[in-house]
């Protein structure tokens, strides 16, 4: 799983770098309006156009047809029933662009919240981390933590009952810090300086295939006596928009279905 | 235009456009700034005393400037929502209605706060177990009568009220408002904190101030806290919303980790936590009401002992109107970071029924302080004209529990640490740089004004009033086990001439306006009269000195028609003395006479010439008697605007218009 996973984070940080100069929303609404264009465009390329068009017309008619019909109630029973058919029908055929995009879409929604769903980590501001062990944890004096970048607030707090242990750690700089527990490394908060770049809330040494959708907890290698796995406590970032605050998932859905409905209109796909 | 004008301005426009842009422009009239600080009970006495120590130099340069501290007359009695509302309207108790902290509807005596109610949606619909309502609940501010800045507002002056008193629904005009004092915690209350612990020795039944929930560890190290929120009026009965949070200790690291809705926060013995968000579901997925809280930990082990603050109303997601505009609390919280949002930040409380020592008290009131603070620089570096008001509340409650370390006449001034004994001087200190920093922010069109609401006084013996009536034949009790108990319990109604409730307020019990009440209208005058005789004659055994200066008659003092919540008397205690905890809450103590053994050992419910506020100002006052009523139509002169409010004179004009 690390080798997929390292390489479409790869691929990503190649896409999105060059938008990492701008402030992050800009960023993020480039990236949101031209996935609405990229949407619609593999909606036209793998979708029966000929088909949607011929369904959209026969739906049409059937709603003309309930409504000039309204005082013969078999009538209108029998438009209503062909409407609904054909809506399956219409439902039906974009099941296969719906799929097709499906796995892409998870992707990027995974990348984008990895990127712009919360903030790095605060000079001064301590993030508490949590880390999971498999089995029981190692006694208090075999527990090892270090960091790179920040500084460790103690105490560790050893919670038997769970197999966890909580600390606080301090970034030293708004730069990406490194943590190893007990010969276990992983990063916390930004991967990079520029926007866009990943911001690590955790880490996995078991993985699944999952991950490959979670590309903001970081798939690290499995150290006997180890963690195996952790989460830290970084704040979720809001986009400010004549005032109003916006999750990144509002701004991502509100402005990819905006530009995907002026793609349609300007590339005539027929949804 | 010919083509010479018309080159002429196209030249011209650009740089017009420029200095517009970048502010620096400058209209014909310019615009004139004031900075008023509201200081809650800032003591003239003592900003002497430490303008003479050296402790406020700034305070002298405004001195300097303004002609010395001047004594602004305070409202009565010399409470901080009655002394805020005169200042705010330029009116008395007669038409902003304010008499006390609590009224008390009279014909069921029951006490309510007395500056605004929660009004119940008119229509609900009913589902089974659920409540829906079909119109919106709604808060009301009890406080009528106009605010002085409406008329600045009116008048294209930009008002900004920071932290005002007595203002919570906030004023949906066009200033800008951040509600202070009266603001309730999420629970409805002034501030109830949550006391956790296993240890027996702690747990009462006492809910005065807050609760304290008994919690257990099972053995695995983990305490399930059920963290209590405010009632949900969406289910049948009003139950109240509840979530869970599971603290895990470390005993051998003297620590412990609170997860709460999915966070976790890990903090070690004597330290405090940021703030937390809650989040209480009405109805699942659909409604929740937002709030935030920090953590103390007191101790881990043997027992533990956390303390949670009360539930603040989340300023990032309001679920009660504290500003206005709507959003200005959410911007100021993404800004700045959450902050106090109650009332009354400082928990008092929690020092009195001893949950926290003098020093956690001392490092939760520096925590409001500095909170404060940061707001304060945010509002003064963003203020470019009109008027800006800015309310402080840490004198207020600080000095009302320390009083006792500048007061050798305390019963507690003995005992008090000698670490906190400076710790009211400290907090001058503070103010007087917050003075400094306003100083500093002047241009030639600035002014900058200092008021208090009221001076302090010590509050070193209690005068149970209810008991004074039993022993003098005004109150009848009925059932003597039950005195010590509130709200009248041990009272026979159809004997009792007079109760106290609330700091100040004397009630007859008459009859028509109190169930059962005995008083006939044509009795009222004599009774008053002999009651104000033998008050102001009560004298102390312990010392021989009067306990009451002055018994007032509201109906002589307040000229205009008093609403049926007023109370009859308004009881101004010697410097020293006031009414007794148990009196305002409708209890009768055997004894008349206390000690006052409590660290709430500062008062200004007294008389309120012994009380006076204190008012600096960089123009100089020219009437002899300044009053807080005053204040609101005097800063409103400031700004050379043709309507000024009707309360008040100008105290900086001859004449007083």
């Amino acid at each position: 799983m690390g080798p997929a996973s390292a390489s479409l984070n790869a691929l990503f940080d190649a896409l999105l770098y060059p938008l990492g100069g701008l402030p992050a929303f800009w960023g993020l609404l480039l990236v949101s309006l031209l996935s609405g264009i990229g949407m619609i465009a593999v909606f036209k390329a793998v979708s029966d156009q000929e088909r949607i068009a011929d369904l959209r017309r026969r739906m049409g008619g059937e709603i003309l047809g309930i409504l000039l019909h309204v005082s013969s109630p078999g009538t209108v029973l029998r438009f209503a029933g062909r409407l609904i058919r054909s809506n399956t029908v219409y439902l039906s055929c974009l099941l296969k662009p719906l799929l097709v995009m499906a796995l892409p879409f998870m992707l990027v929604w995974g990348q984008l919240e990895a990127r712009y769903g919360a903030e790095g980590m605060e000079e001064q501001v301590p993030v508490t981390v949590t880390v999971q062990f498999r089995d029981e944890l190692p006694a208090r004096e075999d527990m090892l933590v270090q960091l790179t970048g920040a500084g460790l607030v103690p105490p560790l707090v050893m919670v038997q009952a769970l197999d966890q242990v909580s600390f606080r750690v301090v970034a030293e700089s708004r730069a990406d810090a490194e943590l190893l527990v007990n010969g276990t490394a992983a990063g916390i908060g930004r991967t990079g300086e520029w926007n866009g770049s990943r911001v690590l809330r955790g880490f996995d040494a078991a993985p699944s295939l999952w991950r490959l959708f979670t590309p903001h907890v970081q798939v690290v290698r499995r150290v006997s006596g180890g963690p195996d796995s952790g989460w830290y406590s970084l704040e979720g970032r809001d986009y400010s928009i004549f005032g109003w605050h916006w999750s990144w998932t509002a701004v991502f859905l509100v402005f990819s279905m905006l530009s995907a409905l002026a793609g349609a209109r300007f590339l005539r796909v027929r949804i | 235009m010919n083509r010479r004008d018309f080159l002429k301005l196209a030249a011209i426009s650009p740089a017009a456009l420029v200095a517009l842009k970048t502010g620096c422009a400058r209209s014909t009239t310019p615009a004139r700034r004031v900075i008023v600080l509201g200081i809650d009970g800032m003591d003239p006495f003592l900003v002497r005393g430490f303008i003479n120590e050296g402790v406020m130099p700034n305070a002298a340069r405004l001195m300097a400037a303004g002609g010395g501290i001047n004594r602004l007359g305070t409202s009565n009695p010399p409470q901080s929502p009655v002394a805020w509302s005169n200042f705010i309207t330029g009116y008395g108790p007669d038409v902003h209605g304010i008499f006390d902290f609590i009224h008390r509807d009279p014909e069921t005596r029951i006490p309510y706060l007395s500056t605004s109610r929660v009004l119940e949606p008119e229509r609900v619909l009913s589902l089974g177990d659920w409540r829906l309502p079909l119109t919106g609940a709604k808060v009301e501010l009890l406080r009528k009568g106009e605010p002085f800045w409406t008329s600045l507002t009116d008048q294209g002056i930009p008002v900004s009220m920071i932290k005002l008193p007595v203002d919570f629904p906030p004023d949906r005009g066009r200033a800008r408002i951040l509600s202070g004092l009266g603001t309730p915690d999420l629970r409805g209350s002034q501030g109830s904190f949550t006391f956790f612990t296993d240890d027996a020795r702690s747990i009462t039944d006492d809910t005065s101030g807050g609760i304290v929930v008994p919690v257990r560890d099972y053995g695995d190290g983990c305490y399930e806290c059920p963290v209590k929120g405010p009632q949900n009026s969406m289910r049948a009965g009003n139950p109240q919303m509840e979530i869970t949070a599971r603290v895990w200790v470390d005993r051998e690291a003297d620590a412990l980790r609170i997860d709460l809705q999915g966070e976790s926060t890990v903090l070690a013995r004597g330290e405090w936590s940021g703030w937390l968000r809650l989040a209480f579901d009405a109805i699942p997925h659909i409604s929740s009401v937002h709030g935030i809280v920090r953590f103390y930990v007191k101790e881990v082990s043997p027992r533990l002992k956390l303390y949670m603050t009360p539930i603040n109303i989340d300023p990032l997601n309001p679920a009660l109107p504290i500003s206005n505009p709507p959003d200005l609390s959410s911007d100021l919280a993404r800004h700045l970071g959450a902050f106090y949002t109650q009332g009354f930040p400082e928990d008092t409380k929690a020092l009195s029924r001893g949950i926290l020592d003098d020093e956690e008290y001392l490092q939760q009131a520096w925590i409001v302080l500095e909170e404060r603070l940061g707001l304060f620089h945010n509002e003064l570096n963003r203020f470019r004209e009109g008027l800006l008001f800015f309310y402080f509340s840490s004198l207020d409650l600080n000095i009302h529990m320390f009083y006792r370390s500048l007061d050798p006449g305390s019963p507690l001034h003995a005992s008090t640490d000698p670490r906190f004994k400076g710790a009211v001087r400290e907090l001058y200190r503070q103010m007087d740089l917050v003075i400094g920093q306003a100083l500093d922010a002047r241009d030639g069109f600035t002014e900058v004004i200092v008021m208090s609401d009221h001076g302090f006084a010590p509050f070193n013996r209690s005068f149970n009033l209810n008991t004074w009536l039993a022993v003098n034949g005004y109150a009848c009790i009925a059932s003597q086990m039950d005195r010590e108990r509130d709200m009248f319990a041990a009272v026979d109604w159809g004997s009792t001439a007079a109760y106290g409730l609330g700091l100040n307020g004397l009630y007859l019990n008459r009859r028509g306006r109190e169930i059962d009440g005995p008083v006939a209208p044509e009795q009222v005058p004599d009774l008053l009269d002999r009651l104000k005789r033998e008050l102001e004659s009560v004298t102390d055994p312990a010392s021989g000195r009067r306990v009451i200066n002055n018994a007032f008659i509201t109906s002589r003092i307040l000229p205009g028609p008093l609403p049926p919540y007023a109370p009859d008397m308004i009881i101004g205690y010697a410097r020293g003395y006031r009414a007794s905890w148990e009196t305002t809450l409708g209890s009768y103590p055997e004894e008349v006479l206390t000690d006052n053994l409590d660290p709430w050992s500062g008062t200004h419910c007294i008389d309120p010439s012994a009380v006076p506020c204190t008012f600096l100002s960089t123009v100089r006052p020219v009437i002899d008697d300044p009053d807080l009523k005053d204040m609101g139509r005097s800063i409103a002169g400031l700004f050379d605007v043709p309507v000024l409010p009707q309360g008040g004179r100008d105290v900086f004009r001859e004449d007083g218009s």
